[in-house]
């Protein structure tokens, strides 16, 4: 009896030990990949759940990266579905329009999940609101659904919505820096087109050209700037310094790939900002 | 003998026994000494006790102190803390010590140079050394001052005690000094605290000069104690505040500067037959600099522009005689840390504060070997060499500067190290009435902090954002010095000239590419290396005593400068010419003088110089010695600027005006 109850014992304590390790290992891979990202909103099925993350605790206006992570309740195992396709779309006073994101990006460091991003040209106020369409396919199964998101507005603005002189309606969207830094900063912009409400285009091959200001500081600029040069999808990168921590005003100039300025105008003395511009604060 | 190379020590190194009613109280066992004779000048100190030749105002800063001496110029932002310039060079080519302790600034825009924080009260005698004649205290091309410190002393038996006050009509200044000084057989004390407080001054004809005030207090003390009947042990500590400190040259004033000032020195007075005195000290000292521009009621932005430097250090000396040779080895090292940003405050208050560094954390590191021999040849000539080694390093402590500066400089890297020598030949020449003087000296100098890692530094002067140069090379020049001298006993006259040639002179050329950052600023300057570039300085004193009684003083100076052989050389002194009649009793004393500035043509546009007017002052002043109930008194009393004349001169910053008339009374106390 005394050696039964003993072995039941051992037995217990181990599958307990074996299964807390288990947690352990999922949580701690939790950790690494979602460690610094927020959720943003989830959704339950019967035999899975849709997560999506970011990297701020809000949605915010301008460029936001969307982490999209689906779990099977069978087997507690991440999986990416078929035919995976989203739309952020706004709603205001019966009309819509989309926003501009790239392409899905299947991550499998540690784990499957989707990467991608979405450029918010307005804020989520009052009657108007932001929702996620989704559609995908799993297990033989179609999936549709949408999903209201809440956009906050930027303090400072990430994003410039402006028609060129080329009769094209633009966006332009600053991804890094971050975290800028005193001293010399990598700079990346997303330049994208729209041909109507929903659609949109990456542009390629432009140059944007920069000129950084402090405007509550007689409007200086700092040296050595480079001008964002294409690199691929409609990201553009480029080189900004910043010489004192505070409030930045980056004024761009587009110029198409036939050396032609689309919109944007340089700034001299009477013309203190381009209409062309994204803020930095630290 | 002592007669014999007095004049030597003379024309090497000019020196005062600063009064102000504190006459030195350690006076140096080594008097007698050919080292004395040979390399410091007490010998030709004057004698303030002797009412009849102390007539000069006690109450003048120090800069007014040293203002009178050929070679020193001073480069004026406000009435408070002039930059002392040694022959028409900037600060950052001389070397300038308190009792051999390196202090460095921590004003970026050079508002507290080291004299600004001592008081006439604390020093027994200011050494100007002219050239590289004795340059112990480290490299330096223009020559170095040190600030010597009244300092406790042991083995003698006195008590004294002093004090002044005094006021000046200009801007209302109220001066106040007391001192205390004990010596016995085992210990020594000394103790003293100054207070000053100006208003505005005035400029000729009543303008006021807004932005012109200051406060200035002063405590230090100093105890020594004898541990063996030749080996004495010291500490001494000043504490010097200024606050509310006006600069109307410049577009921010200083609410306050301060700094505190610790030394302890180990000293051995004749070890043996050779060792005349062997002298460690050990120092350490923090300044705090906090520009502000509250005052100002209109500004283009407001801003705060603190800074720190903290420096520690050590040397040792030994003085040693032998047969015909004296001696001085000092071995020393410091190192310095300065650090200064820069706050500005945008008017949407919804905004961030604008934050930078303008001196990036940075640490310089010296260790410095010197030595000087003089060599008594005969009766008539006297030849003195000296060599000096120094390494330093530098480097950027601060991250954020130092990818602050990157932005400039990608390849930027936080170390940099540079050995530097100087080297000095002296012949002189003494004969009974007539003394001739040549040398030939060497010296290098490694670039200041803002000079090297300055970021963004505006001189109102020009109006350039100045941004330095961490791949300068350093500054070298030759120089070859003269003097002659012819003394009768009723004629005096002393002839001196230096003559410089620089390579890699250091100053600013204008980067077109970059935008400034301060408002209404007109572009941006970085220091570079100019490849040549030639000083020539000149003095003669004439002094003819027409009775015993009376004495007329003559000086005037001429300079010149220019940088590759093209453009001048910026803040040199036009001609000058002063002269004074000074009457002597045996308690009464009185003098006229006149000050005459030549007009300045050699001006140099690019440096922000525009040409200067000539101007001429008077000066007048008496003073009078007394017994009262066995105490002693000396009154004295005067006015500066006598006509109320308007004048700026060469040196003005941004050509404030100087002061107008002003009307000075002393009274100083003797127990």
């Amino acid at each position: 009896m005394r050696t039964i109850y003993q072995w039941a014992i051992i037995a217990l304590t181990t599958l307990l030990i074996i299964s807390c390790n288990k947690e352990d290992i999922k949580d701690k891979k939790n950790e690494d990949t979602f460690e610094n990202l927020y959720k943003i909103t989830s959704q339950d099925f019967e035999n899975h759940s849709l997560e999506i993350f970011s990297t701020e605790k809000h949605l915010n206006t301008g460029y936001n990266s969307l982490y999209f992570r689906f779990i099977s309740k069978e087997d507690g195992d991440y999986f990416i579905p078929e035919n995976f396709d989203w739309a952020p779309v706004m709603y205001m006073h019966g009309m819509s329009h989309g926003a501009p994101s790239g392409e899905n990006l299947i991550k499998v460091k540690p784990y499957q999940y989707l990467e991608n991003y979405a450029i918010f040209q307005m804020a989520s106020e009052g009657e108007d609101y932001w929702v996620l369409s989704l559609e995908y396919e799993w297990k033989e199964r179609n999936y549709s659904f949408e999903k209201e998101i809440t956009v906050k507005q930027n303090t400072r603005q990430r994003v410039s919505v402006f028609d060129g002189n080329d009769n094209q309606s633009y966006i332009l969207a600053l991804i890094e820096p971050k975290n800028p830094k005193i001293g010399i900063n990598s700079i990346k912009t997303a330049l994208y087109s729209s041909e109507d409400m929903h659609h949109f285009f990456p542009v390629e091959n432009y140059t944007l050209k920069i000129d950084p200001r402090m405007p509550s500081m007689g409007n200086h600029s700092s040296p050595d700037n480079e001008d964002l040069i294409h690199e691929n999808n409609g990201i553009y990168k480029g080189k900004i310094n910043f010489s004192m921590t505070g409030y930045w005003k980056l004024n761009f100039q587009i110029i198409n790939s036939e050396d032609e300025v689309i919109k944007g105008e340089e700034i001299t003395e009477d013309n203190p900002s381009s209409t062309v511009y994204l803020e930095v604060e630290f | 003998m002592i007669r014999k190379y007095s004049m030597f020590s003379f024309l090497l190194l000019f020196s005062w026994k600063v009064n102000a009613g504190f006459p030195s109280i350690s006076i140096s066992e080594e008097e007698d000494s050919l080292m004395k004779a040979i390399n410091l000048p007490e010998v030709q100190i004057y004698d303030y006790h002797n009412a009849a030749e102390d007539i000069e105002k006690s109450s003048a800063s120090i800069e007014e102190y040293l203002q009178g001496n050929h070679g020193i110029q001073m480069l004026r932002r406000g009435a408070y803390a002039s930059e002392l310039q040694l022959n028409n060079m900037s600060q950052e080519r001389s070397i300038l010590t308190i009792d051999g302790m390196r202090i460095y600034g921590a004003c970026t825009d050079k508002m507290d140079p080291i004299s600004s924080y001592v008081e006439v009260s604390n020093l027994s005698k200011v050494q100007v050394n002219q050239g590289q004649f004795s340059m112990e205290n480290g490299s330096g091309i223009g020559g170095s001052i040190d600030f010597t410190l009244n300092k406790a002393s042991t083995s003698r038996d006195f008590v004294k005690a002093q004090a002044m006050t005094a006021y000046e009509s200009n801007n209302a200044q109220k001066i106040a000094l007391a001192g205390l000084s004990m010596s016995k057989k085992k210990w020594g004390l000394d103790l003293n605290a100054s207070f000053r407080d100006a208003k505005n001054y005035k400029a000729g004809g009543g303008h006021e000069v807004l932005y012109s005030p200051f406060t200035k207090w002063n405590v230090s003390g100093s105890i020594a104690y004898a541990i063996k009947p030749k080996t004495e042990l010291g500490v001494s500590a000043i504490y010097d505040k200024a606050t509310n400190v006006g600069y109307p040259g410049l577009p921010m004033d200083v609410s306050l500067a301060e700094a505190k000032i610790y030394s302890a020195f180990l000293k051995h007075r004749n070890l043996n037959s050779w060792i005349k005195s062997w002298e460690h000290k050990v120092y350490y000292n923090a300044i705090t600099h906090i520009m502000d521009d509250s005052p100002r009621p209109v500004v283009p932005i407001r801003m705060d522009m603190p800074g720190w430097s903290n420096t520690a250090g050590f040397y040792s000396q030994i003085k040693t005689e032998m047969s015909e040779h004296a001696s001085n080895f000092k071995l020393s090292a410091h190192s310095n840390y300065s650090y200064a940003e820069m706050t500005m405050y945008p008017e949407d208050k919804n905004e961030i504060a604008m934050f930078m560094l303008t001196w990036p954390g940075v640490r310089t590191s010296v260790l410095d070997v010197y030595m000087e021999d003089a060599w008594r040849l005969n009766q008539k000539f006297t030849w003195k060499n000296n060599l000096g080694l120094a390494y330093e390093q530098n480097s950027i402590e601060d991250t954020f500067g130092l990818e602050s500066l990157a932005i400039f400089y990608p390849e930027i890297e936080n170390k940099k190290k540079q050995f530097l020598v100087r080297l000095s030949s002296v012949m002189q020449y003494k004969n009974r009435d007539l003394t001739l003087l040549t040398s030939l000296s060497y010296a290098e100098r490694n670039p200041s902090v803002s000079e090297a890692y300055g970021f963004y530094l505006f001189n109102s002067f020009d109006g350039y954002d100045y941004i330095g140069n961490p791949c300068l090379k350093k500054e070298k020049a030759l120089s070859f010095h003269m003097h002659a001298s012819y003394e009768k006993e009723k004629l005096r006259i002393h002839f001196s000239g230096n003559y410089f040639t620089f390579w890699d002179y250091i100053a600013a050329d204008v980067v077109p590419a970059y935008g400034s950052m301060t408002i209404g600023a007109n572009g941006v300057k970085r220091y570079n290396s100019i490849p040549k570039a030639y000083l020539l300085n000149t003095a003669m004193d004439v002094d003819f005593q027409i009775f015993s009684f009376l004495e007329w003083k003559n000086k005037a100076s001429y300079s010149f400068g220019k940088e590759n052989n093209a453009s001048y050389l910026p803040f040199i002194q036009p001609f000058i010419f002063e002269s004074g009649l000074h009457y002597y009793r045996k308690d009464f004393s009185t003098y006229v003088s006149t000050l005459m500035h030549g007009s300045k043509k050699n001006f140099n546009p690019k440096y922000g110089e525009k040409p200067v007017d000539a101007f001429m002052i008077f000066h007048a002043g008496i003073s009078y010695s007394f017994l009262w109930n066995k105490h002693s008194f000396q009154v004295k009393g005067g006015v500066e600027n006598i006509f109320d004349t308007y004048y700026t001169s060469y040196s003005d910053w941004n050509r404030i005006p100087q002061m107008g008339r002003n009307i000075f009374v002393n009274i100083l106390w003797n127990i």
